[in-house]
């Protein structure tokens, strides 16, 4: 903080400067005029440039393991999502669900849930919305209930583990915390929530739906194996998804971060992928892989961290950590409460991904109220719990949301605000308030 | 040589008031591929193609982009695909009219249109610039044969 005040242009203060830049790119993102990875990456240049911090410091700020987790996931999904492995799922289930609406909105819910355990919430959507449309179609059922449940399962299913949404990734990364840490912490009361949620949707829409007999015999007659389109792909994708498990399990063990066990399982399912290939057609399938990792999000987080390092060195975040103690009064219930409520609300309206990367070394700056790093153990799992929860609250609080609502569009089925609102805000604040007790029953008394 | 020269006039057309019904049985006499629209006062509005007529007998979310990988999990249905067709024979063709194909001027050069098929693979309209009627259609087959010398 002192050695670079002095580098800092006209002799600004390194702290308003930094709270300054921090504003504006926040400002940037919130307005969506210009691209975010575009305004993240600007900021973290005026950070630099203006002297805030140096950049042997912006490349201390850079979390070189959650890019790596990211990228990795990344290319993992792009290449076994080729097997139809699932579109298998989606299909499975409607098999499974007999053609009944109401055992497929609760089966596809839990399917959706799960897999997004492991994967990116927009991959997941993005995988089995279209097929569910299909599905929905086929039965001639509003397909309206279903890609709703399958938003709020997403962004549910995803809170359960350390790779499920990107918040998770940031905490682990920077709190230590194991793939087994969030699924002894996380999956517990991610299975209440997700049970209750298929109770409430049941008793929304699941009751009333009704399956005509012909087009449920429709259904009954989908051959699930079909659904796979390349089966040595889908084996070569299972063995390398279980190593990688095999890997986060195990990670402690074998001293190795989650984005080395990543980013190794990309590289080798890229090798089983193309071994066979012609090399001009190796090149070729490598540049397609490459191209579906979201490099968009890759560099919003390459920028967003140097201007995190930036407001940290500033001095902003240990002044705000020093606030919000001030106002809980240094009680640790109080502030985890706090957090998880103020990351919930916050998160239903911004994106959660740079309110997260603010947040951490505001709560790292806590270690010394709570007794060292073990103390704030309940306020990382009230951060991840809030900000990834809280992007059910409205349409426009996780990527997921809009997406699904994209492609509703463009199947011409209307997803307005105000309608996904009404349902999707109260349902919101339920998994918050269970999420409430579970801290406190767990963590706080 | 311009687009003039060797264009098909007075072409095969749909109305904006026509029914997908009519586009069928046009395109299945005469084995065409793709028809221009035009409304009532004979302004070309868009082109309605056999693509355009399959993607209304599959389910919707199958024809965005590739997020749907195949159909091969649905039972074989002739008789859903023949309800279908059924259903689908009322829509006026009008909302359905497709306007993002490039068209063709009648002065336009003959190099200039043979880019334009090996970039479109279709036949194209041939649209008047001042009023916006169609005046004719032209394929890659009446191309052909105006090079070649020899008749279509």
């Amino acid at each position: 903080m002192i050695e670079s005040a002095s580098a800092v242009w006209f002799g600004w203060d390194p702290f308003w400067i930094s709270t300054l830049i921090l504003i504006i790119t926040y400002a940037a993102i919130i307005s969506e005029r210009v691209n975010r990875a575009v305004v993240a990456l600007l900021g973290a240049g005026l950070m630099i440039l203006i002297g805030v911090i140096n950049q042997e410091q912006a490349i201390e700020g850079e979390d070189f393991n959650t890019l790596a987790l990211l990228i990795g996931m990344m290319i993992l999904v792009a290449i076994a999502k080729r097997s139809g492995m699932f579109q298998y799922l989606a299909v499975w289930s409607a098999r499974v669900s007999r053609g009944q609406p109401w055992a497929l909105l609760a089966l596809l819910s839990l399917v959706t849930a799960v897999v997004s355990a492991f994967l990116d919430n927009v991959t997941t959507v993005l995988l089995i919305a279209p097929v569910t449309l299909v599905i929905t179609e086929q039965l001639r059922i509003p397909p309206y209930p279903f890609l709703f449940t399958e938003i709020i399962a997403s962004n549910i299913g995803g809170t359960a583990t350390l790779i499920g949404d990107p918040p998770n990734i940031l905490i682990g990364s920077a709190a230590g915390l194991s793939f087994n840490d969030f699924v002894v912490n996380l999956t517990p009361v991610i299975i209440i929530i997700l049970v209750l949620q298929i109770a409430i949707n049941h008793a929304i829409w699941g009751r009333q739906m009704k399956g005509d007999p012909e087009a449920r015999a429709r259904v009954m007659a989908f051959n699930a194996g079909e659904a796979i389109t390349d089966w040595a792909l889908l084996y070569k994708s299972l063995l390398v998804i279980s190593l990688v498990v095999l890997g986060f399990v195990t990670a402690r063990f074998i001293g190795l971060e989650a984005g080395t066990i990543a980013l190794a399982g990309a590289a080798l399912l890229l090798l089983l992928d193309c071994w066979p290939r012609e090399r001009e057609a190796q090149t070729h399938r490598l540049n397609e892989m490459f191209a579906e990792v979201e490099w968009v999000t890759i560099f919003f987080f390459v920028g967003l961290f140097i201007v995190v390092a930036g407001v940290e060195h500033g001095g902003l975040l240990n002044w705000f950590a020093d606030e919000v103690l001030s106002l809980t009064g240094g009680d640790l219930t109080t502030t985890a409460i706090a957090i998880l409520w103020a990351s919930a609300l916050l998160s239903a309206i911004i994106d959660n991904i740079p309110f997260v990367a603010t947040m951490i070394p505001v709560i790292k700056n806590m270690a010394p109220t709570f007794g060292g790093p073990e103390g704030l153990l309940p306020l990382w799992w009230s951060l991840s719990l809030g900000a990834c929860l809280g992007g059910n609250g409205t349409l426009i609080g996780a990527s997921a949301n809009l997406t699904v609502a994209g492609i509703a569009e463009r199947a011409g089925i209307p997803f307005r605000f105000l309608t996904f609102l009404k349902f999707a805000f109260p349902m919101m604040l339920m998994s918050i308030a269970v999420s409430t007790i579970y801290i406190y029953l767990v963590y706080l008394s | 040589m311009t687009v003039r020269t060797f264009m098909t006039t007075d072409p095969v057309t749909l109305r904006a008031d026509d029914t997908v019904g009519r586009a069928t049985e046009i395109m299945l006499k005469n084995r065409y591929l793709i028809l221009p629209v035009i409304d009532v006062e004979g302004r070309y509005t868009g082109v309605f193609d056999m693509w355009d007529l399959l993607a209304l007998l599959l389910p919707k979310a199958a024809t965005l982009d590739h997020l749907v990988p195949g159909l091969g999990f649905l039972a074989d249905d002739l008789p859903g695909l023949q309800q279908k067709l059924r259903d689908i024979s009322d829509q006026k063709i009008g909302p359905l009219a497709r306007p993002d194909l490039p068209i063709l001027h009648p002065e336009m050069s003959s190099v200039e249109s043979l880019l334009l098929f090996y970039r479109n693979r279709s036949t194209l309209p041939v649209v008047d610039e001042a009023t916006g009627r169609l005046v004719g259609v032209l394929s890659y087959w009446d191309a052909l044969a105006a090079i070649s010398g020899k008749k279509a």
